[in-house]
C-alpha cells in the first residue's frame, strides 16, 4: 500500500496546456486534496504519516458530517497544439494520480478506534468507498470552427499502472457486550491490480476515453458544453478480485476444551478461512468524466470585463451502467456538482482570475484564485482553494497549479 | 525580449515546489479491540466426559449416567484347549527287510565231454552212446557268483543261504561237494555234500549264514563231481546241463552297503485321547493351530507319511502326503508343520471302532518308509527313525460334555471413577440402580452364587440388600440357563440374559469411590444331559455390573475439583489489556466456580472468578429451563503464558432448593472468552 502510494504521487513532468488556441506548448501541474469534513490535519497525516492521537480522532470522528469525502489528484501533463483555419489538433500526454474515497463516521471510528468503546452497537460503514488509481493519458484533440460553432473532440488512450478500490455498498459490524461475539454484514467489492510489480509504469491493464464539447455563442454569450475523460480501463487478469455479500458471526475459535488454546487462536489467521478468497480476475474501472456547462458574458465593468457562470459535473460509476441507471455514476462520483462563477482581472503585467464556486468534494464554498504573467511566455498560479491559506486551522482542502506555456 | 524575469521566476517555482517535498510515511494509531477468542459448548456429554461413563438418554432426552464394570472374567480357553504331544515312537533297522538273492550258473555236458581228450569222438554230440563212469570230473572247478546287483557287502544276523542243484545231464551224477566263499578273503560260507543226483532231478541244501559277512562276489568252488556210467546208451546232447543256483533269503541285515528298494518300515495305527480334565467333547472347530510332525532319521532316506483321518476340512481327510526326513546330522529334528485353521476334529475315536464312539479321542495313522535313492547306501542296525506328533490346537468351538467345574469371581476391588472429583458436598438420588446382568453364550447350564456386592468410600461401606424379586441378593443361587446354537446368526448361538436389578440411591449417595464383588459360578450342576454342551471361548459369559444413574437430583454445595493443564501463549505483538468470560448457563444449577492458576512451580499466580456466582438458566413449573442466564466476567489475570494449569473448583446447588431437578440433553453451557487488544496500525 505505502508502495502504491508513492507511485501514485510521484510527480513525472510538468507542463502546461495553453487556454487559447494558438501554435503552442504547454505543461500542468496540478496537485490537489480536498474533503468535505476532514481537515488538513488527516488529509496530512494520511499522505505524510505521523502518530494519530486520541485527541486528534476525537475531532475527526466527531464531525458531524457522516459522509467523510477524501479527493486527492496530482497530475502534470504537456499539452502540443497546432492552430489551422477555424480549428486546431492537440496531443497531449498527462501522468494522473486519483484517490477518491467516501468514508462514514462509523468507518473511521472502526478504522481509528477499533470496537471496543462500541459493544453492542452497531457500527455502519454502509456505502462506503475508496477508489486509487495511477495511469498515464495519450490524447489526440481536435476541434472545428462551423459558423459561429466550434466543436471539440477528443480520444484518449489510457495506460493503466495500478487500481485500487473498496466498494463496501452494506456493511455492518455488530459487537455484542463483553465481545462474546461479533457479526459482520457485509457486501464488498474490491479490486486491485496485480500487486507483485509497482513499476512505475508497468502495464496493468489498457483503456479508451473520448472527449466531446461545443461552444458557441448565443445572445451575445458565449455557450460552453463538454464531456471530457469518458472512459474507463481494463486491467489484466492478473489483477486480484474480491466480492462478497454475506453475514459472518465469529464468537472465537470453537474448541473442545475452552483452556486449551495457544498462539494459533489468537491469531486473526484463523478466520482466513471463513471469508471468502480473492480471484484473478479482469475487471473495469472507470475514470472519473468531467460534464461542463458554463455561459461567459461581458460586462461593463473596467476591471471584471467579462464573467462565466458554470457548472461541473463528474461521472464515475463503480461499475457498469446501464441507461436506467446512468445518474447512478454521478452519485457514484462522490462529486457534488460544483457551480462556479468567475471573472478575468486583468492589469499590467497580470491577470487575475477570481473565481466563487460551491459543491464539488468540498460541498462548500470555495475561492479560486489564479494569477498569470506573460503573453508569449506565459506562467500560470494558482489555487482553488484560495480561501485556506486565511484559515487558521481546520483546513480542509489544499491545492495549487502551475501552467507554463508559450506561443510559437 | 528580456529573459531573465522569467528565467528567475521558474527558478523560484522551483524551489517553491521542491520545499514542499515532504517525505511520505505511514501513519501510525493504536486500535483498540474486542473480540471472541475461543468458544466451546458444553454439553451434558462434555461436562461429564469419563472413560467409565456411558451418557444415556431416555425418550424424553433425560440423561442417565451408566457406569459399567466387567463382573467377570472367565477364561474357558484352557477347557478344551488340545497342546499335547502324541505318537512318540523309534523305528530301528532290525525291522527292515531285504530282497531274497538269486544267483545261478549253468554247466553244460558238452564242456565237460570237451575236457576229455578224445571226448568228442567218443561221445559226438547228437550221437546215442553209452556214458562210462568218470570220477572227479570236476575237481576245483570255480564257479563265480556276481552279486554286485543286489548289494556290495552284507554282514547278516540272520539269513539263509539255499543250493539247488539240477541234473539236466542223460546220466547220474554223484559225490558232489560244493563249497561258497568270499573271493577276497576267502572265508568259507558255506560247504555242501550231495552222494547222488539222478538224472534229471533236483536237489537242494541249505544253510544259515547269520553272522556272516558276504562280498559281492562269490565263489562257488566244485570240489568233486562223478559222473556215473550211463545205463546203456543214451542220446548226447552237448546242451544239457546242470544248473546250479544260490538263493540268499530271509535276510536281517546288521549291515550293509547295498542299493536298497522302497520299502515300509512301520506302520503305526492308532487312537490317542487327550486330557480334557472333566469334559468329555465330541467334536472340535479349529479356530487356528498347528500339527507338527517332528522326525529324527539316521538313515539316509528317510520317509513318512502321517494321516488323521478324524480331521476333516470340507469333507477331506488330512494327510501330511510324503514326508522326505534328511539324514539327520545332528540331534536336531526335521519339523514338517500343517496348518489347521478351519478344521474339524471328530473325538469319538477310529471310525467304526468296536466298542462304539468315544470321547476326546483321535484316530491316527503313521507310516514310515526306507525310500529308494537308487544308489549305494551304507546302512545298519543301530540306524534309527525317531518321530513324534505335536498338537497345538485353538478351539473355536467344542461340542461334547463340557463336566462339572466352579469359576471363582473375585474377591474383586474395583475403582469407580465417576464421583472422583466431587469432594464436597451431598446429593440426593432418584431412582438409580444396580444392575447385574449375565449374557450366557456357552451352552451349559449353571448356578452363580454372590458373596459379596458392596460399596464403599474412604469412610464407610454399604452392601447390597434385596433384588428385583425380594431375595437377599448375597447367598441366593441364581440360575442362569444355558445358550443354545442358532446356525442363522454371528456367532451361531442364542444367548440367554440373566438380570438382577438392585435399587441402589443409598449406595450411590454415599459417593463411593470402590465397589466389591466376589462370587462363584458353577457350570453343569446337575452334572450331564441329553443334550450336548458347547462352547465358543470366544464367547463366554458377558457379565456386566452397570449402575444407571438419571440425572434426577437434589444438589446442595455439590462441590467438584478439576484440574486441567493448559497451554495459553500470546502473540508478541498484541497486547491484551483485559480478558473476559461469557458464560450462557443452559443448567438448572446455580455455580461458583474459583479459577486457580498455576505456574511450573506448582506456586499459585491469582485466582480468578472467585467471586462470580453463576446464576442457574431460568425454569418453568415444571422445572424445565427455558432460557439460559449469561453471566460476564472480566478475568483480572492477563500473563497467562506462566500458566501451567487450571485449578477449577466448582461448587452447585440445584434451583429451586430441595426439590429434584432432571438434566435433559439439550442442556448446556455455553462458555467464550474474548479479548480486548491494543494494537498499532502502521507498524
Amino acid at each position: 500500500m505505502r508502495n502504491l502510494i508513492i507511485i501514485l504521487f510521484f510527480p513525472i513532468c510538468a507542463l502546461s496546456q495553453t487556454v487559447d488556441y494558438n501554435h503552442g506548448i504547454s505543461w500542468n501541474t496540478n496537485f490537489i486534496i480536498e474533503s468535505n469534513n476532514l481537515d488538513k490535519s488527516f488529509l496530512e497525516t494520511m499522505l505524510y504519516g505521523g502518530y494519530i492521537t486520541a485527541e486528534m480522532k476525537e475531532k475527526w470522528i466527531n464531525k458531524n458530517n457522516n459522509n467523510n469525502l477524501i479527493n486527492f489528484e496530482f497530475s502534470n501533463s504537456i499539452n502540443r497544439t497546432y492552430k489551422f483555419k477555424k480549428g486546431h489538433i492537440g496531443f497531449s500526454v498527462a501522468d494522473r494520480n486519483l484517490l477518491n474515497a467516501k468514508i462514514t463516521n462509523d468507518f473511521l471510528r472502526l478504522t481509528l478506534e477499533g470496537n471496543n468503546n462500541y459493544q453492542d452497537k452497531k457500527l455502519d460503514f454502509s456505502n462506503t468507498n475508496i477508489r486509487a488509481e495511477r495511469f498515464q493519458q495519450y490524447k489526440i484533440t481536435y476541434a472545428k470552427e462551423i459558423k459561429n460553432m466550434q466543436i471539440k473532440s477528443g480520444i484518449s488512450f489510457l495506460n493503466g499502472n495500478h487500481h485500487l478500490s473498496y466498494i463496501i455498498r452494506r456493511g455492518d459490524l455488530y459487537t455484542a457486550p463483553f465481545g462474546s461475539s461479533v457479526n459482520l454484514d457485509y457486501n464488498i467489492n474490491a479490486f486491485m491490480t496485480d500487486t507483485s510489480n509497482f513499476s512505475l509504469f508497468t502495464n496493468n491493464g489498457n483503456g479508451i476515453a473520448f472527449d466531446i464539447g461545443l461552444n458557441f455563442n448565443f445572445q451575445n454569450k458565449n455557450i460552453d458544453l463538454s464531456i471530457t475523460d469518458l472512459g474507463f480501463i481494463m486491467w489484466n487478469t492478473s489483477s486480484n478480485t474480491f466480492f462478497t455479500d454475506s453475514s459472518f458471526n465469529f464468537q472465537g475459535i470453537e474448541i473442545d476444551n475452552i483452556f486449551d488454546f495457544n498462539d494459533s487462536i489468537l491469531e486473526a489467521n484463523n478466520l482466513i478461512d471463513d471469508i471468502p478468497q480473492s480471484k484473478n480476475n479482469s475487471f473495469k474501472s472507470y475514470i472519473p468524466a468531467i460534464l461542463h456547462l458554463s455561459v461567459s458574458g461581458q460586462t461593463q465593468n473596467n476591471y471584471l470585463k467579462t464573467y462565466t457562470i458554470g457548472v461541473f459535473a463528474r461521472w464515475q460509476p463503480y461499475s457498469d451502467v446501464n441507461l436506467l441507471e446512468i445518474e447512478n455514476g454521478i452519485i457514484e462520483s462522490n462529486y457534488t456538482p460544483l457551480y462556479y462563477i468567475q471573472s478575468v482581472f486583468k492589469t499590467k503585467y497580470l491577470n487575475i482570475f477570481p473565481k466563487i464556486s460551491y459543491g464539488g468534494y468540498t460541498q462548500d464554498i470555495n475561492f479560486h484564485l489564479a494569477a498569470s504573467y506573460g503573453k508569449t511566455h506565459q506562467i500560470t498560479l494558482g489555487s482553488n482553494h484560495i480561501e485556506q491559506f486565511l484559515k487558521k486551522e481546520n483546513h480542509n482542502a489544499l491545492s495549487l497549479y502551475l501552467i507554463l506555456s508559450t506561443k510559437i | 525580449m528580456n529573459k531573465l524575469p522569467h528565467i528567475l521566476l521558474y527558478i523560484f517555482l522551483y524551489i517553491l515546489f521542491s520545499s514542499c517535498e515532504h517525505e511520505l510515511e505511514n501513519p501510525k494509531w493504536e486500535v483498540d479491540m474486542i473480540t471472541p477468542i475461543a468458544y466451546t459448548e458444553l454439553n451434558i456429554n462434555n461436562i461429564l466426559s469419563d472413560s467409565n461413563v456411558i451418557i444415556n438418554e431416555n425418550e424424553e432426552g433425560l440423561i442417565s449416567l451408566i457406569f459399567e464394570e466387567e463382573f467377570i472374567t472367565m477364561n474357558l480357553d484352557t477347557l478344551i484347549k488340545i497342546d499335547a504331544i502324541a505318537d512318540e515312537k523309534t523305528h530301528t533297522l532290525d525291522s527292515a527287510s531285504f530282497a531274497d538273492v538269486t544267483i545261478s550258473d549253468t554247466a553244460t555236458i558238452g564242456e565237460a565231454i570237451m575236457e576229455i581228450p578224445g571226448g568228442t569222438l567218443l561221445l559226438p554230440d547228437g550221437s546215442t552212446s553209452t556214458i562210462p563212469a568218470i570220477q572227479n570230473i570236476a575237481n576245483g572247478d570255480t564257479i563265480n557268483i556276481n552279486t554286485t546287483e543286489y548289494f556290495q557287502t552284507m554282514t547278516l544276523y540272520k539269513g539263509m543261504l539255499i543250493l539247488t542243484l539240477n541234473n539236466g545231464y542223460p546220466t547220474d551224477i554223484s559225490n558232489i561237494n560244493l563249497s561258497l566263499i568270499n573271493s577276497i578273503n576267502q572265508n568259507i560260507i558255506a560247504t555242501f555234500n550231495f552222494p547222488l543226483i539222478a538224472s534229471g532231478s533236483v536237489v537242494s541244501d541249505s544253510v544259515s549264514i547269520g553272522g556272516q559277512t558276504i562280498d559281492e562276489n562269490l565263489l562257488a568252488i566244485l570240489n568233486n563231481m562223478d559222473i556215473n556210467a550211463s545205463n546203456g546208451p543214451v542220446l548226447i546232447n552237448y546242451d544239457d546241463a546242470i544248473i546250479t543256483n544260490v538263493n540268499i533269503s530271509d535276510i536281517g541285515i546288521t549291515e550293509a552297503t547295498a542299493i536298497f528298494p522302497e520299502q515300509q518300515l512301520t506302520e503305526n495305527l492308532k487312537e490317542h485321547s487327550f486330557d480334557m480334565g472333566g469334559a468329555e467333547i465330541k467334536e472340535i472347530g479349529i479356530k487356528s493351530g498347528t500339527v507338527t510332525v517332528n522326525v529324527l532319521s539316521t538313515l539316509p532316506n528317510g520317509k513318512m507319511i502321517y494321516n488323521i483321518p478324524s480331521l476333516k476340512k470340507n469333507g477331506i481327510p488330512f494327510t501330511s502326503n510324503e514326508m522326505i526326513v534328511p539324514e539327520a546330522i545332528n540331534t536336531d529334528l526335521t519339523s514338517f508343520t500343517f496348518n489347521f485353521e478351519g478344521y474339524k476334529l471328530d473325538l469319538t475315536g477310529k471310525e467304526g471302532r468296536i466298542n462304539g464312539d468315544t470321547v476326546n479321542t483321535i484316530y491316527t495313522e503313521a507310516y514310515t518308509f526306507i525310500d529308494s535313492t537308487g544308489t549305494l547306501e551304507t546302512i545298519n542296525n543301530t540306524d534309527s527313525f525317531y518321530s513324534f506328533i505335536e498338537f497345538d490346537i485353538t478351539p473355536e468351538y467344542a461340542i461334547g460334555y463340557l463336566g462339572q467345574d466352579t469359576f471363582e469371581l473375585g474377591p474383586e476391588n474395583a475403582n469407580i471413577t465417576i464421583f472422583n472429583n466431587i469432594t464436597n458436598g451431598n446429593i440426593d438420588l432418584k431412582d438409580s440402580e444396580l444392575l447385574l446382568r449375565f449374557e450366557n453364550y456357552i451352552g451349559v447350564d449353571a448356578d452363580l452364587q454372590i458373596n459379596d456386592l458392596s460399596v464403599s468410600n474412604n469412610n464407610t461401606s454399604i452392601n447390597v440388600n434385596l433384588d428385583q424379586d425380594g431375595n437377599s441378593v448375597i447367598g441366593h443361587t441364581y440360575q442362569i440357563n444355558r445358550a443354545s446354537l442358532n446356525t442363522n446368526t454371528l456367532p451361531p448361538i442364542n444367548p440367554t440374559i440373566t438380570e438382577i436389578t438392585i435399587t441402589a440411591d443409598e449406595m450411590l449417595e454415599i459417593l463411593p469411590n470402590n465397589i466389591n464383588t466376589h462370587a462363584y459360578i458353577y457350570i453343569n450342576p446337575n452334572g450331564q444331559t441329553t443334550i450336548d454342551d458347547f462352547l465358543y471361548p470366544e464367547y463366554p459369559v458377558n457379565a456386566s455390573l452397570q449402575m444407571e444413574i438419571p440425572l434426577n437430583f437434589i444438589a446442595n454445595e455439590l462441590t467438584l475439583i478439576d484440574t486441567t493443564y493448559v497451554n495459553i501463549n500470546t502473540p508478541e505483538d498484541v497486547e491484551i489489556d483485559q480478558l473476559f468470560i461469557t458464560i450462557q448457563n443452559g443448567l438448572p444449577l446455580d455455580a461458583n466456580i474459583h479459577l486457580i492458576l498455576i505456574d511450573d512451580n506448582e506456586m499459585i499466580l491469582d485466582t480468578i472468578l472467585g467471586n462470580t456466582i453463576i446464576t442457574a438458566a431460568t425454569l418453568n413449573n415444571e422445572n424445565i429451563v427455558t432460557q439460559n442466564s449469561i453471566t460476564n466476567s472480566e478475568i483480572e489475570y492477563n500473563n497467562f503464558s506462566e500458566v501451567n494449569k487450571i485449578v477449577t473448583i466448582a461448587s452447585f446447588n440445584t434451583v429451586p432448593n430441595e426439590e429434584f431437578i432432571e438434566i435433559y440433553n439439550d442442556y448446556s453451557v455455553q462458555m467464550t472468552i474474548s479479548g480486548n487488544f491494543r494494537r498499532i496500525i502502521g507498524e
